[in-house]
C-alpha cells in the first residue's frame, strides 16, 4: 500500500520557450511543460537547475498554454536561471500552496496591491479578473516599486486599463523621466474609492509594505478575513517537511503562501519570527 | 486487542531480538560505545548494552558503573528512532544532465528493541509530520516506517533530565508491540499485537504474581512522579502571547547557537537539500540532510536572513516545540526525553526557559 506513495521530489521537465527582460535583474520566462496540472492565481512552483538546486518561484500568469515565471537575481540558483536561454531545460515541481480566492468574491470591489517582485504573484489575479470583468465591482491595481525601472509588466498596463482595471503606479525614487506618483504604495489608497463592506484586498510585496497596506485597509473598513497577503520565505521542499519556511505556526509552503490577515494576525509584523 | 502478559527470567528477554531476526527484521537496539549509549543496528543480542548505570545532568552524560538491573539503570543516549526513520542524510532523487530521474526507497523492515516510551511517542509525532498530517506523504520516511516492530522498555529509573509526564507521556507505555518492565528478579512482558503475542508465546515464563504486579504499579507511580515537573496546560496559547517579550533576549547570554539540542531532539525534523554532483558534472543527486533553525541561513528571504539575532532563533525553536507544533500537528513537539538538556554544552534546560518566559515580565 505504502509503495504507491508518489515521490513529491520528482521533477517535470520544462523547456524554456521564451524569455522577456523586465529590467537589469528581472526576467520573465515562458516554460513548456507537458500535462502540467491545474493551478490557481497565487500558487508557486519549485524550479530546479541541474546540479545547482531548487528555488520557489511564483507562477506569474494565469495563461494555461505555457507556464510563466518571473525571476529576479537573488542567489546562486536564480542567477543560473537568469542566465538560461530558449531551448534550455529546467525541472519543475508544483503547483504548490494556497491561492488568492478571487473566485469567492464575485460581485465585490477588488483592491490588488503589488510591491516590487511581489507583483509576480498578484498578476495572475489581475488577468483572472480581466477575463471575467463583469463579475466584479470596481477593480484597483496599486503597484509600487523602488524605481521606475523596478515596475514590472509595463507592457500589460494598457490592456488591463482597457479591461476595466484602474492601474495606479508609484515609485519611491523617481528619475528625470518619471511624471507619475511618488511615495510608498500606501499613499495610493487616497485614490481608492470602494464599498468597504463589499470589498476584498489581495497583495504581495515586502512584509513591511504589506504590514502598512493592511493597516490602511483596516482603516478603510475592510474585514480581517477579506484581506489576503502572500508571504515569502525560502523553501527547500515545498511540501511541509523541510521546515525552512515556517512563519509562526504556519508553513508558508502548504498553509500559504496566501493567507488571510486573520490567519497570521498573532505574529504578522513582528520582527524575526 | 487484548494484552497478554508473562513474567520471565532476565536472560529470557534477550531472546526477543533473535526471534525478530528470524522474522526478517533489521533489529535496532541500544549499544554502548565510547562511553555513550546509542541505538544501532545489531547482528547479535550480545551487542546490546546491559547492566550499566548511567547519569545524566545539565550538559552531562556519564556511564558511572555497573548495575544489577539489565536495562533499568539507564534511559537513552543522544540517538533516537529519528536517526533510522528520517536519517541524517537521504538521497531523494538521482538525476542526469537531461533531467532523467530515478530514486529508491528503503527496502526492509525495522524492529526497535529497547526504545523508551518517549521514543515511541516521537515516532507517532514524526508520522504526523511526514505522513498523516501532510498532503504530500513522504515516500522515504514511509518506506522506513513500514512494518516496524517496537519493544518498549518501561523506565523504572528516569534520569534527572526526564520530564515525559510533564508533556503528557507516561514513562510506562502499553503502545508498543511488546513492553518490558524490569523488576529485581525478572521482567513483566506484555504483548498487544499478533506478532508480539507470537513472540511472547515462545518466551519461557509464568503468570505474574499479584505482588509483582503491585511492585510494577509502585515503580510506575514513582517514575510518573519523578517526571512530572510543571503544569503545561494551555502553554501553547500563553507562549503565543509572549512572542514579543523582552525575556527572550536573556537566553543570548548562555545559548551558543550550536544546534545540538535540535540534532538530538527525537522530533526535530527540519532538513536542507543540496546537489551532490559527480566529478564529470554529468550526474547529480538531490540529498536531504538534517538542518537546524539555529543556523542563520535557515530562514531567508531573497538571500537575507530573517532571524538575525540568536535569541530569535532560540525563540523559534522553543516556540515550535511548545506552541506552534500544537497548532500544526495537535501535539507538543517535545516528548520530555531531556536529550536537549543533557547534550547542551552549557546545560540550558528547555522547561526552565518555558517557565521563565510565561512567568510574567
Amino acid at each position: 500500500m505504502l509503495r504507491e506513495i508518489e515521490n513529491p521530489f520528482k521533477l517535470r521537465v520544462a523547456e524554456i520557450v521564451g524569455v522577456v527582460k523586465e529590467n537589469e535583474i528581472t526576467k520573465r520566462f515562458y516554460l513548456r511543460v507537458d500535462d502540467f496540472p491545474e493551478f490557481k492565481p497565487g500558487q508557486f512552483n519549485m524550479l530546479y537547475v541541474f546540479a545547482q538546486g531548487e528555488s520557489p518561484i511564483s507562477i506569474s500568469s494565469w495563461r494555461k498554454d505555457l507556464l510563466e515565471h518571473t525571476v529576479r537575481l537573488a542567489g546562486d540558483i536564480t542567477e543560473d536561471l537568469f542566465n538560461m536561454k530558449e531551448g534550455d531545460k529546467v525541472g519543475v515541481r508544483g503547483p504548490f500552496g494556497s491561492h488568492f480566492p478571487i473566485e469567492s468574491y464575485k460581485g465585490k470591489d477588488v483592491i490588488l496591491v503589488a510591491g516590487g517582485l511581489g507583483f509576480a504573484s498578484v498578476k495572475p489575479v489581475v488577468e483572472y479578473v480581466c477575463s471575467r470583468r463583469e463579475e466584479y465591482g470596481k477593480v484597483y491595481l496599486l503597484v509600487g516599486a523602488r524605481t521606475p525601472a523596478g515596475l514590472l509588466y509595463k507592457d500589460s498596463y494598457e490592456e488591463w486599463e482597457k479591461g476595466g482595471v484602474e492601474v495606479l503606479l508609484t515609485v519611491d525614487k523617481p528619475d528625470e523621466k518619471w511624471k507619475g506618483h511618488v511615495g510608498v504604495v500606501t499613499t495610493l489608497f487616497d485614490f481608492v474609492d470602494v464599498d468597504p463592506e463589499n470589498c476584498v484586498a489581495m497583495m504581495c510585496g515586502p512584509e513591511v509594505m504589506m504590514y502598512f497596506a493592511t493597516k490602511e485597509l483596516l482603516k478603510i473598513g475592510l474585514g480581517e478575513g477579506d484581506i489576503y497577503l502572500s508571504m515569502e520565505r525560502h523553501m527547500k521542499c515545498g511540501v511541509g517537511t523541510c521546515g525552512h519556511c515556517q512563519f509562526g505556526y504556519t508553513f508558508i509552503c502548504k498553509d500559504g503562501p496566501v493567507f488571510s490577515y486573520k490567519d497570521v494576525k498573532p505574529f504578522f509584523g513582528l520582527k524575526e519570527v | 486487542m487484548r494484552k497478554e502478559c508473562k513474567f520471565v527470567k532476565k536472560e529470557e528477554v534477550l531472546k526477543i531480538p533473535y526471534y525478530l531476526k528470524e522474522k526478517g527484521y533489521n533489529v535496532i537496539a541500544p549499544v554502548l560505545k565510547e562511553g555513550v549509549i546509542f541505538y544501532d543496528f545489531i547482528s547479535s543480542p550480545k551487542e546490546i548494552v546491559r547492566n550499566v548505570k548511567e547519569r545524566q545532568g545539565r550538559g552531562f552524560y556519564r556511564i558511572i558503573g555497573e548495575s544489577n538491573l539489565v536495562f533499568g539503570d539507564f534511559t537513552h543516549g543522544f540517538s533516537s528512532p529519528k536517526e533510522f526513520l528520517h536519517p541524517p542524510t537521504e538521497v531523494l532523487l538521482k538525476l542526469e544532465r537531461d533531467l532523467k530521474q530515478k530514486f529508491e526507497t528503503f527496502n526492509g523492515k525495522i524492529a526497535f528493541f529497547g526504545i523508551r516510551s518517549c521514543d515511541l511517542k516521537s515516532i507517532e509525532i514524526l508520522d504526523n509530520v511526514f505522513i498523516k498530517k501532510n498532503p504530500y506523504p513522504d515516500p522515504f520516511y514511509s518506506a522506513r516506517r513500514r512494518d516496524n516492530f517496537t519493544v518498549v522498555i518501561n523506565c523504572v529509573n528516569p534520569s534527572e533530565n526526564c520530564f515525559c509526564s510533564t508533556v503528557g507521556i507516561d514513562p510506562f507505555s502499553d503502545k508498543g508491540d511488546i513492553s518490558l518492565t524490569e523488576l529485581d528478579h525478572g521482567f513483566i512482558v506484555r504483548a498487544s499485537t499478533e506478532i508480539g503475542k507470537e513472540i511472547l508465546k515462545k518466551l519461557q515464563g509464568r503468570e505474574p504474581k499479584e505482588e509483582e504486579i503491585n511492585t510494577e504499579e509502585e515503580l510506575k507511580r514513582k517514575a510518573r512522579e519523578k517526571t512530572r515537573k510543571f503544569n503545561l496546560k494551555g502553554i501553547h496559547e500563553e507562549l503565543l502571547g509572549k512572542i514579543g517579550s523582552d525575556k527572550w533576549k536573556e537566553i543570548e547570554k548562555r545559548c551558543l547557537g550550536c544546534g545540538n539540542c535540535a540534532m538530538v531532539c527525537p522530533t526535530c525534523f527540519c532538513y536542507d537539500v543540496y546537489d551532490e554532483v559527480n566529478f564529470e558534472g554529468s550526474k547529480s543527486e538531490r540529498v536531504r540532510f538534517w538542518d537546524v533553525c539555529f543556523n542563520e541561513s535557515f530562514s531567508v528571504i531573497h538571500g537575507h536572513p530573517v532571524r538575525k539575532s540568536l535569541f530569535s532563533r532560540y525563540r523559534q525553536w522553543l516556540m515550535h516545540k511548545f506552541s506552534y507544533w500544537v497548532y500544526q500537528f495537535g501535539d507538543y513537539g517535545c516528548v520530555g526525553c531531556g536529550r536537549c538538556i543533557t547534550w547542551c554544552p552549557v546545560g540550558i534546560n528547555i522547561l526552565e526557559e518555558v517557565i521563565n518566559i510565561v512567568a510574567g515580565d
